[in-house]
This record gives C-alpha cells, structure tokens and sequence, in this order.
C-alpha cells in the first residue's frame, strides 16, 4: 500500500496510542472491538472529501477524553462480560517457557537463554507491564553476573 | 458549573435514555456507525462525549439488540453498519411505552407544578 497524505494522521495516531493505552485492561476481544470502532470513525473523517487537519482535529476532540471512552466500556456489561470475559489464567503455556527459560536459561545457553525468556514474557498477554520490567531487570542482573563471570574467568 | 448530585442524576437519566434513542435511530433503516454517532453528538442534551457511544454499540450489539454488517464503501475501507434486531424492537417499543409515562408523571409534577 502507498502511503498517501492525509489531514491529522499525526493527531489520529497519538490519539489512538492514548486509547490504547488506556485500554489495556480491557478483555482483548473487547479492546480490539472499540480500538477499530474509534480508528474507523477518525480515518473517516480524515477521509473526507475536502478533510482539513483543522476538520480531523475537531472530531478527535469531539469524540473526547479515551480514559473517560475506556471507563464506559469497561462498565458495560454484556453476555461476554461474565465467564468468558473473565481474566485469563495468568499461566498459559508462553508464560511458563518464559519462567523457565529465565531460571534456567542462565546456565543452559548464557545471555540468549534469559535472552529468549523475555521475549516469552514481553509477548505474554497475561502478564502486566509492571511485571515485565521486574522479569526484565531480574533477568539482565543475570546476564550481566555471567558476563561478569566470563569476564573475571579470561582475565 | 452543576452541583455534583444533580449532575450525576443528569448522568444517570441520560445514560438510561440514550440506548433507547440509539435503537430508535436504527429503528427504519440501517446506518453507518460514523453517521449515526456524529448525528448523536450534534444532540448535546443527550451525548458529552461521542467516543463513549461506541461502548454502547457494542454493548447493544453483545445484548442481540443490533446487529452489524459490513458494507463495502467507494471512499475508503469497508465500513460498519448497525440495524436493530426483532429483540432490540421489543426492548424499545417497551421503553417508548414507560418513557411516555414516565414523562407525563414528571411533567405533572415539576411544570405544572411550577
């Protein structure tokens, strides 16, 4: 696809990043749904016969505040909002590899095993940001303690 | 600037009432979401913030009340249509029928009252 321009992608783009993040929380199904709900209506207006960044602008602000538009459809319930909707198990396959792969790693495959591991943990949808940074800074304080290690052993 | 009870009691009856008038909108004839939630922000009595309607489309959409299809569009990417369902008609023909006498009670009693 080419890239074309058109009024206030910028604007769109920072807004929907705002969304997202608010959205987080949400159950996947739900995020992707009022992501794509509020990406349509934007690109609509910046595709527009005639749009101005000015137009773009305006519809951004008149569709309002995303944590105040994330509040109302984490409030809303609905048939998917019981079981189904319920938190996934926060241990799924990914997740397990990931502690593994963190634990052990280290002494099977120095750097690239706790290397792989955190790639498992970042891709996991289970786990939150604040606890991907602790598997993170866990792991590289291993990985710098076996370069450490290599580097006292050749000196 | 509301006082805070009365504005929540604001928010609450407009929260009440604004499913009903989307299912209304939808009642004749199929419509673009885009459309349908610029020509229900334009009703600032009833909507503060557009984005917030999306959460209820889903939501009626979840309940069966609308259902969505999509309709290729000569402007750009296939767009998202909503058009009311057998329950949706039910579920507003009801309310259309307490509304309406919700409305003559308060009506009796707060204008002419006054």
């Amino acid at each position: 696809m080419t890239e074309t321009y058109r009024p206030g992608s910028q604007a769109i783009d920072g807004y929907m990043g705002r969304v997202d993040a608010a959205a987080r929380d949400l159950p996947p199904d739900r995020r992707i749904e009022l992501l794509d709900q509020l990406r349509e209506h934007l690109d609509a207006a910046a595709n527009a016969p005639g749009a101005t960044e000015a137009a773009v602008l305006g519809a951004i602000d008149r569709l309002g505040d995303p944590t105040e538009i994330v509040a109302s459809e984490r409030e809303a319930p609905g048939p998917t909002a019981g079981p189904v909707a319920a938190r996934r198990s926060r241990w799924g396959p990914l997740e397990i590899i990931a502690v593994v792969l963190l634990i052990v790693g280290p002494f099977v495959a120095p750097v690239v095993g706790p290397l792989a591991g955190l790639v498992c943990a970042w891709l996991s949808p289970a786990w939150t940001r604040g606890e991907k940074w602790v598997a993170t800074l866990l792991a590289s304080g291993s990985i710098v303690l076996v370069a450490l290690f290599f580097l006292a052993a050749f000196i | 600037m509301d006082a805070p009870g009365r504005h929540s009691s604001l928010t609450q009856l407009r929260r009440g009432a604004l499913e009903y008038c989307v299912l209304a909108l939808v009642n004749d004839q199929e419509r673009y979401a885009v459309d349908l939630v610029d020509d229900l922000g334009r009703i600032q009595a009833l909507v503060t913030s557009e984005g917030t309607l999306y959460p209820l489309l889903s939501r009626l959409r979840r309940e069966g009340k609308v259902a969505t299809t999509w309709r290729e569009s000569e402007l750009g990417p296939p767009r998202r249509y909503y058009r009311i369902t057998n329950s949706g008609r039910v579920a507003l023909q009801g309310f259309a029928q307490e509304w309406t006498s919700f409305r003559d009670a308060v009506d009796a009693l707060i204008i002419e009252g006054n």
